[in-house]
C-alpha cells in the first residue's frame, strides 16, 4: 500500500552565534541539511519538507525550556 | 465727540486689535509654524498636567480644541484622538542602540518592528486612560505580517498612535519571561529576554482583559527591577502606573481574549510606579 502522511515539527535549536548573525536564518539551513543527510537511511519514503519557519508565536503560559 | 470719549473708544479699538493678534499668534503657534518656539506637543502635554490645578479646565477645553493633547495639523491621515489619547503628527524617532552586540534591529525576523521594540528614548509621557488604549483598533491585515509587506493605508492606520509616548494605570495580573527572539538576537540569558507585564484595568481582572507592557533588556539595564518584585505587585494588587512608548504587535492575534485584550502593548515600558501611602513612587525607589 502506498501511503502518505503530513507531519508537523517542533524543534528547539540553540548554540553559540554572533550576536548580529540571523539565528534563523542559520538554522532553518541547518535542519533542512540534516534532514536532507537522513535520507539515504530511508530510500523506501520519499521526504519533502514545505516549509521552515521561526515560530515567533511564544505563548505566554510556557517558560521556553533550553 | 468729546475728546475723553474719542481716546475712550480708541483704546478699546486698540486693546481689541491686540486681542485679535495676539488669537492670530496663539492659532499659528498651535499649528507648529513658528519657528524657535517650543514646540505645542512639547508644551500642551505640560499644561495637562497642571490642568488638574486649573478651575475651569473643561471650560478651557472648550474653547481650545484638544486642549491638553497634540494637534494634528501637518498630517496626511485622519488622525483624530482616540479617547484621551492625543492624535500626534510629529512623534519623536526611535533611538536605539547595540547592546551585548546585539544591535537595535535585532538578528533578522522583521527589522522595522525591532527598532520599535529597542528604543531606548524618553518620552514626554501623557496620561492615556486604560480603556483608550485598550479601544485602539487596527486593520486585520496588519496581523502576522512583517511591516515591509503592509499596504500604505494600513501602515497611515497604525502610524496613527504607534510613537506615542503614554502612562497609564492600572494592576498587574502576571508577569512571564519571554523566548528568545530576533528583537533581542534570540539570547537565551534571563537578562537579554523581555518580560511580558499584564496590566490589567481593576484589581483581579483576569489576563484575557489586559494591556500588555513589555520591559526590554537596554531599559532594565537602568533599572534594578526583578520578576520577583513584580510578581509581589500582583500578589499586592497595588495600583500601579506604567510609562512607555504605544506600540503595536501584530505577531500574536491568537492570544487575544487568552492572555491580551488588544494587539496594541506599552513596549518597551520606560517606568514602573506604585502608588503607595498616597503618593506614586518609582518601583526602583521601593528597593
Amino acid at each position: 500500500m502506498h501511503k502518505g502522511i503530513r507531519l508537523k515539527l517542533k524543534v528547539w535549536v540553540e548554540g553559540d552565534a554572533e550576536p548580529a548573525q540571523d539565528f534563523a536564518a542559520y538554522t532553518i539551513d541547518a535542519i533542512q541539511k540534516m534532514l536532507a543527510a537522513g535520507r539515504d537511511l530511508y530510500p523506501q519514503l520519499q521526504v519533502e519538507v514545505r516549509f521552515i519557519e521561526e515560530d515567533r508565536d511564544w505563548d505566554d503560559s510556557e517558560k521556553f525550556e533550553a | 465727540m468729546p475728546r475723553h470719549r474719542r481716546r475712550s473708544v480708541k483704546g478699546r479699538s486698540q486693546g481689541l486689535a491686540v486681542l485679535v493678534l495676539l488669537v492670530i499668534v496663539f492659532a499659528v503657534w498651535y499649528q507648529g509654524k513658528i519657528p524657535g518656539l517650543p514646540k505645542p506637543e512639547k508644551v500642551l502635554p505640560a499644561i495637562k498636567g497642571l490642568s488638574t490645578y486649573i478651575p475651569d479646565a473643561d471650560a478651557v477645553r472648550t474653547l481650545i480644541p484638544n486642549f491638553g493633547s497634540t494637534p494634528s495639523s501637518n498630517s496626511s491621515q485622519s488622525s483624530s484622538p482616540a479617547g484621551d489619547l492625543p492624535a500626534m503628527s510629529v512623534k519623536p524617532q526611535p533611538q536605539g542602540s547595540t547592546f551585548q552586540g546585539c544591535p537595535p534591529e535585532g538578528d533578522g525576523g522583521d527589522p522595522e518592528l525591532n527598532i520599535l521594540k529597542n528604543r531606548i528614548d524618553e518620552g514626554d509621557y501623557v496620561s492615556a486612560s486604560f480603556d483608550a488604549i485598550a479601544g485602539l483598533t487596527w486593520p486585520s491585515s496588519v496581523e502576522r505580517r512583517d511591516r515591509e509587506n503592509w499596504s500604505a493605508e494600513d501602515a497611515d492606520a497604525i502610524a496613527q498612535y504607534e510613537g506615542v509616548p503614554v502612562t497609564v494605570e492600572g494592576y498587574l495580573t502576571a508577569a512571564t519571561e519571554s523566548g528568545p527572539e530576533s528583537t533581542n538576537c534570540h539570547a537565551t540569558d534571563n537578562e537579554m529576554v523581555d518580560w511580558h507585564v499584564s496590566l490589567v484595568e481593576n484589581p483581579g481582572e483576569d489576563r484575557a482583559l489586559a494591556i500588555v507592557t513589555e520591559t526590554t533588556p537596554r531599559i532594565r539595564a537602568n533599572h534594578n527591577w526583578t520578576l520577583g518584585q513584580l510578581r509581589d505587585l500582583i500578589d499586592s494588587q497595588e495600583q500601579v502606573r506604567i510609562s512607555g512608548w504605544l506600540f503595536f504587535d501584530p505577531e500574536h492575534p491568537d492570544h487575544l481574549g487568552k492572555y491580551r485584550i488588544t494587539l496594541w502593548e506599552v513596549h518597551p515600558m520606560m517606568e514602573i510606579e506604585v502608588f503607595r501611602d498616597g503618593t506614586w513612587v518609582a518601583l526602583d525607589d521601593l528597593n
